[in-house]
């Protein structure tokens, strides 16, 4: 597990990093740190992570974009910061957590918590998804997404007005999951559909099933998943 | 800004309908005048001359003829003038009113009909008569066609020679000419009052609200401007004999001189002028001179009050220039020169208590004005201190020191106390000097180092604020340089061991204080904040108090980026 902590004040520097050895001791993590968001971002450009635990000055200049920049990233964030009056806004941009300064152990590890277990769902009001687009941020609207497909490493976002023009998020379809609110669900190991966007459940020949959504695609549903999509939409009903 | 300045301008609409009015009043008052001699016979009675100047045979077409207005001083004469009745065109009995200072009997058809004081040949013949005459005709008399009206005269209680003795010599409507006076009256009644309560809110502001010399010298002006106005309209209700007239017009005369002198000083005062002490020598010698060159108490009067008002007008100006207060006192001031000017006439009557109103009434506006923004920036400041509080255990501020702690706690407990007590320190030392507005440099030092020392700590570098300069005996207002040296570390990552530099120039009291931050990896602009605010917020209220204890400082500041320091410059002149 590659873990960077970006943090300027050398002794939360070595706080954090001691208490992350301390609850990640099973796994083992290779940590880097650094005091500057600037070396920080090198590094990363290069490297590809798991987490970054970043401080950020969430008041200054660019501490949004910085923000912007990172949970587009394929890696999940938690913010540091003594800015908790700030957490609603990170969170509406999709970091993972935000623990607030001054940080125990148990918070932290609460945070991490997320990251080991990934089916693991709290949502805590995410509201857009970060996208990086030759290199400028993009923000897209939970409500505009119509569904999720997995692309490798990556996530395939399809958008409700403008199928053609889907973006590309470097997140996996898992760590996605892991910020979307409760009516996002997994429908098939490939898929992630909006259900506020589904028009209804089709039953095929051969026990196949399918959502269709409001655009009218047709979006394949996992046989174990079946049970919890007429779940929900009958519970919608 | 427009709005602003059409709120002015309806402000000007009681000035011009009250010119209109007194305009208007005084011509009723000269319309109403039927029969005005303008030309009478006049003749000096020598010794022994024989008193025939009654007699409606006695030839007067050699005798001087003269206006009213030249009849001379320290005389004794007869005067005669025909009159035309025509009963068809009056619509009650005429009176006969006469203004002038001398002991007189006048005649109609050689009827006595008037006797005021006793006619003598000299000094000590003479008893004198009051100033105003005012008999009605015996009815029986006035029949149509002509009549003679003469008069006996002497004018030798006079303690001066003055440009003009015989104001006033007219038949007149009696119930006009009350009414008249009536209106007249009740206006300078208005003014009268006005002026007077004002005097007194004046100084009861001065006495029970703040002991401002100026509250004190417009109090004084009210109080002599009413004094001015009673006096002056003594002459319709106070019947006094002629000797007095004198005595009277000196009054005026002094109380004109007393009010325009505090005219341009309570300016001077009010604006803090910077050379109040010359401006009013040169303003009373400037005064004197004009009541030199005046050659009638009613000129010298005009001219005083032009004086006055033009010396205030150039305090205004430049104070509007300078100051950036006082533009709408200088329309006013000029519209009050103007009326002067133009229509000098109504000067005395009605001019002066105009131009007095609104004086006052932009004087009063300007005090207001005053007193709102004193207790704005009374407000600012007690907004300052608070702020100053909230700014230094701001929770971003708090709760990274609280990390640290807790890390240290854990860690190096011993270190962890060490925090403690500096973070204790510096908090102890704000909360104290934040209800100060003056503390010593050194002190402002002090507390420098302590935040330096807390942020040493937080970014494991030892920070040092290098002084040069001596800093005993100087006194700043507090937090300004610890301010600033807060703020570098918001703005920057100070990561590396750059120092921090105060220089301290001290040059016949004029002080000098510049402080050197480092720039490193800005995060965000310095120089637009709060802290800027702050600081000059702060400044203004050191200021404000330092004027009051007659401390007379004026303080600057101006911040700005310079090779790598962010450069932070307080003047402190005094």
């Amino acid at each position: 597990m590659n873990i960077v902590i970006v943090e300027d004040e050398p002794l939360v520097l070595q706080r954090t990093k001691r208490l992350t050895l301390e609850i990640l001791r099973l796994q083992q993590p290779k940590i880097q740190c650094f005091t500057d968001i600037d070396d920080a971002e090198l590094y990363l450009a290069e490297n590809s992570i798991d987490l970054l635990l970043l401080d950020l000055n969430l008041k200054g200049r660019n501490g949004f974009d910085l923000l912007k920049n990172n949970v587009a990233a394929g890696y999940h964030t938690i913010i540091i910061s003594a800015y908790a009056e700030k957490a609603i806004d990170a969170f509406q941009y999709g970091v993972l957590d935000f623990v607030a300064k001054p940080f125990t152990i148990e918070r932290l590890s609460k945070a991490f918590d997320r990251i080991l277990d990934k089916s693991q769902r709290n949502y805590y009001g995410c509201r857009y998804l970060s996208i990086k687009k030759l290199g400028v941020i993009e923000l897209i609207a939970l409500p505009d997404i119509s569904h999720i497909q997995a692309d490798g490493h990556y996530s395939l976002i399809h958008l409700v007005n403008q199928i053609e023009m889907s973006a590309l998020h470097s997140k996996s379809i898992e760590k996605i999951m892991q910020l979307l609110p409760e009516n996002f669900l997994r429908v098939h190991r490939s898929y992630v559909v909006n259900m506020n966007n589904v028009n209804k459940l089709l039953i095929q020949p051969g026990s196949q099933y399918a959502v269709k959504l409001n655009s009218g695609v047709e979006i394949p549903v996992g046989r174990t998943k079946y049970q919890e999509v007429k779940f929900y939409l009958e519970l919608k009903q | 800004m427009f709005v602003r300045y059409i709120k002015k301008l309806i402000f000007l609409i009681p000035f011009l309908s009250m010119c209109v009015l007194a305009v208007n009043s005084e011509s009723i008052l000269n319309t109403g005048i039927k029969n005005k001699f303008n030309e009478v016979s006049i003749k000096i009675i020598k010794q022994g001359d024989e008193l025939n100047c009654h007699l409606i045979v006695t030839k007067d077409n050699h005798w001087k003829k003269i206006t009213f207005d030249q009849i001379p001083q320290y005389k004794h004469f007869c005067i005669r003038t025909w009159v035309n009745i025509d009963n068809s065109l009056m619509t009650s009995p005429p009176s006969l009113l006469v203004g002038m200072l001398g002991s007189s009997s006048f005649y109609w058809d050689e009827n006595l009909i008037s006797q005021n004081g006793k006619v003598g040949t000299s000094i000590d013949t003479e008893v004198p008569g009051i100033v105003k005459t005012l008999v009605s005709l015996p009815e029986p008399l006035i029949f149509d066609g002509k009549h003679l009206l003469s008069g006996e005269i002497s004018t030798f209680n006079l303690s001066k020679k003055l440009n003009t003795i015989g104001y006033i010599l007219l038949l007149v409507n009696e119930r006009d000419l009350h009414s008249k006076i009536l209106i007249l009256s009740i206006l300078s009644a208005i003014f009268i009052g006005i002026s007077l309560i004002l005097a007194i809110i004046f100084q009861l502001f001065y006495w029970l609200y703040q002991k401002e010399i100026s509250y004190l010298a417009f109090s004084m002006f009210c109080l002599s401007s009413s004094l001015i106005l009673v006096i002056e309209q003594a002459k319709f209700w106070l019947d006094y004999t002629y000797d007095w007239h004198i005595f009277r017009l000196s009054t005026i005369y002094s109380l004109t001189f007393l009010t325009s002198w505090l005219l341009p000083f309570f300016y001077l005062l009010n604006y803090r002028f910077p050379h109040k002490w010359l401006c009013t020598i040169f303003i009373t010698l400037g005064l004197i001179g004009l009541s030199f060159i005046a050659i009638s108490y009613d000129q010298a009067s005009t001219f005083l009050f032009s004086g006055a008002l033009f010396s205030a007008l150039v305090i205004n100006a430049f104070s509007a220039f300078h100051l950036k207060k006082g533009h709408f006192n200088v329309i006013i001031l000029l519209l009050s020169l103007s009326f002067l000017y133009f229509i000098p006439d109504y000067f005395n009557e009605f001019g002066f208590s105009l131009v007095f109103i609104f004086i006052v009434m932009t004087m009063l506006v300007s005090l207001i004005k005053e007193m709102h923004s004193n207790k704005v920036e009374a407000l600012k400041a007690e907004r300052v201190k608070t702020e100053l509080l909230r700014r230094n255990m701001q929770p971003h501020f708090l709760m990274n020191c609280l990390t640290q702690l807790m890390e240290l706690i854990e860690v190096k407990p011993k270190k962890a106390v060490e925090f403690i007590s500096v973070l204790s320190d510096e908090f102890r030392q704000l909360t104290t000097q934040s209800s100060q507005n003056i503390i010593g440099l050194s002190e402002e030092i002090i507390l420098c180092n302590k935040h330096l020392a807390i942020m040493s700590v937080r970014y494991q570098q030892s920070y040092q604020l290098k002084v040069n300069g001596k800093t005993e005996d100087i006194f700043i207002p507090p937090t300004i340089l610890h301010s600033q040296i807060e703020n570098c570390f918001t703005h920057n990552e100070i990561s590396s061991n750059r120092s921090f530099q105060l220089t301290v120039t001290n040059t016949n009291g004029n002080i000098n204080l510049v402080l050197k931050t480092p720039i490193e990896k800005k995060i965000d602009h310095q120089g637009t904040g709060l802290g800027e605010k702050y600081i000059k917020a702060r400044l203004a209220e050191f200021e404000r108090v330092n004027t009051k204890t007659k401390k007379a400082h004026s303080c600057s500041f101006e911040s700005y980026e310079e090779s790598q320091y962010w450069v932070s410059k307080f003047s402190f002149l005094s």
